[in-house]
């Protein structure tokens, strides 16, 4: 096992913990890549064996790897100053964190429960929703729905992620964390693994995270962890699956258009603006939660 | 809550695979773990040489000395005189990754004082403007030193000197060599090794030695990496 190992990894020369852990994250990140290819390949050889099959799903699920490409370009741009911020900024901070590996685990930690706080905000402020919501909008609950990304959702993270620098971790351990994080949650994404008892309790699992993605009433804005699932069962965002979810948005957006998919939401916040009277309703359509209307909208309704 | 029906085999295979990758991917984190295995004390290789003719070689000897109180001087020197044989306990074959050494290259003359010209080597390279020569690099407290291309017949030797730091662009008299990766046989010395290889299947091309030092240079420890026949790739 070890030799295979050492072909399929290539272990350098690592003088320190940072070096180690920007190696191994982002190699774990890739496989993961390889993994999903596996296990969407097994999932659409389900679909087409217990007849699920249909031209809908298939380009759903090709719509939502489509995703991927423009999300890799901003990517790129996003991380490589993200990088660039992140190492300056820390050069000023005259308070620094231990850089070991009980510290890691503590940023581990800190970072799941920030991606917690994010996701939440994702949900709860429509102006993060723009992004967000192109994750939300397929119908579909399988890997392809995992890699399905706005262009945006870079940003997002990256600003997020500044108050454990400024506590004084070390970048590298932040973006390690984060690599980590998302890359633990692409096997979730999917309806081939039930219920995982005691794992459940502490874990963010298949069953949590389909109740996530559902738009039906009682599922709506729940499990936002990342790794864990204690953080909602901790400030009551939690809700258990007790029947399969309707996936996709309260307001269904089935186009299959990559432009369509990007930027559907933006449409729609682009036309409550226009009709929105002051700016006090304005800022109300881009901070407050999806579906927000000011009161005398409410009224007429 | 039932889920959608599946096939079971698939569905089995699925779960199957899902366990594999995190067996895969806490293997992918194992393998990154640096080797740390334990390494040789230090040795001054000063009583080692006197027991050796003038022709053969002799190991390395760090600069900074003169920090070492007379009682650690007086200790070095009751070590055993030959180390050809590794005296830890740990298996002898490393898998050691790909890496550059950039640094300071000199020819050196086996046949001649390897004592006192490896010193020099060390000394120029401790002097060695780093932030001129090496941009970029950090700080680190591992020194190579790199043992290639031996000619048998001029009795010579080239080594380098350097730190693990790859640069695009080499200025002056710096120049990097681009270690295999590969297994090696872990040794106190290349050159005490090479002289004395006993059942080896040795290369006598690209071996090195580590030490660890500190910001005066004073070693604190050494190690040898020696590549082996149908080893390194």
């Amino acid at each position: 096992m070890d030799e295979l190992m050492y072909y399929l990894v290539t272990p350098v020369n690592l003088a320190s913990i940072t070096d180690y852990l920007e190696y191994m994250s982002i190699d774990i990140y890739d496989w993961t890549l390889v993994f999903a290819l596996l296990f969407l390949t097994v999932e659409l050889t389900d679909d087409a064996l217990t007849r699920r099959f249909s031209g809908e799903r298939f380009f759903e699920t090709l719509s939502s790897l489509v995703t991927q490409i423009p999300f890799y370009f901003t990517e790129v741009v996003v991380f490589s100053v993200a990088v660039y911020g992140y190492f300056t900024i820390y050069e000023f901070i005259p308070w620094k964190m231990p850089v070991n590996t009980m510290g890691f685990l503590l940023v581990l930690l800190m970072a799941d429960f920030t991606y917690y706080v994010e996701h939440l905000c994702l949900h709860k402020v429509r102006l993060f929703w723009l992004a967000h919501s192109v994750h939300h909008s397929s119908g579909v609950m399988n890997t392809a729905t995992a890699f399905r990304f706005s262009l945006f959702d870079p940003v997002v993270s990256a600003t997020f992620h500044l108050p454990l620098l400024l506590l004084g971790f070390h970048p590298m351990f932040i973006f390690a964390a984060e690599i980590l994080i998302q890359a633990y949650q692409f096997w979730i994404h999917n309806e081939m693994i039930g219920k995982l008892g005691p794992l459940e309790w502490v874990m963010n699992t298949p069953s949590h995270h389909r109740v996530h993605h559902g738009s039906d009433q009682e599922y709506i804005d729940k499990n936002y962890g990342g790794i864990l699932i204690i953080w909602d069962r901790l400030f009551g965002t939690f809700a258990k699956e007790d029947k399969i979810p309707t996936y996709g948005l309260a307001t269904p957006m089935i186009s299959k258009n990559p432009i369509t998919v990007q930027f559907h939401e933006f449409y729609k916040i682009f036309r409550d603006i226009k009709k929105a009277k002051g700016l006090g309703e304005v800022m109300g359509y881009i901070l407050r939660p999806p579906g927000w209307q000011p009161e005398h909208k409410k009224l007429k309704e | 809550m039932s889920l959608p029906k599946h096939n079971p085999l698939l569905r089995v295979l699925y779960m199957s695979l899902v366990l594999f990758m995190f067996a895969f991917m806490m293997a992918v984190i194992r393998m990154y773990w640096p080797d740390d295995s334990q390494v040789s004390e230090y040795h001054d290789y000063s009583a080692y040489e006197n027991s050796l003719e003038a022709s053969q070689p002799n190991g390395a000897v760090g600069i900074g000395n003169e920090s070492l109180s007379d009682a650690q001087n007086t200790q070095n020197n009751k070590l055993p005189k030959v180390l050809t044989k590794t005296t830890s306990n740990e298996p002898e074959l490393f898998r050691r990754p790909r890496f550059t050494v950039t640094g300071i290259e000199r020819r050196l003359n086996l046949a001649v004082n390897m004592q006192a010209q490896l010193e020099g080597l060390w000394t120029d390279f401790y002097n060695l403007d780093t932030q001129q020569y090496l941009p970029g690099l950090s700080r680190s407290n591992k020194v190579y030193l790199v043992y290639k291309s031996y000619d048998h017949d001029t009795q010579t030797i080239e080594v380098l000197i350097g730190y693990q730091y790859a640069m695009q662009k080499l200025s002056g008299q710096v120049k990097s060599v681009e270690l295999l990766k590969g297994k090696y046989i872990k040794r106190d010395s290349v050159l005490a090794t090479w002289d004395d290889p006993q059942d080896l299947a040795l290369k006598y091309q690209l071996d090195y030695e580590v030490y660890e030092v500190d910001e005066y240079f004073n070693i604190s420890s050494q190690r040898a990496f020696l590549s082996i026949n149908n080893g390194a790739y």
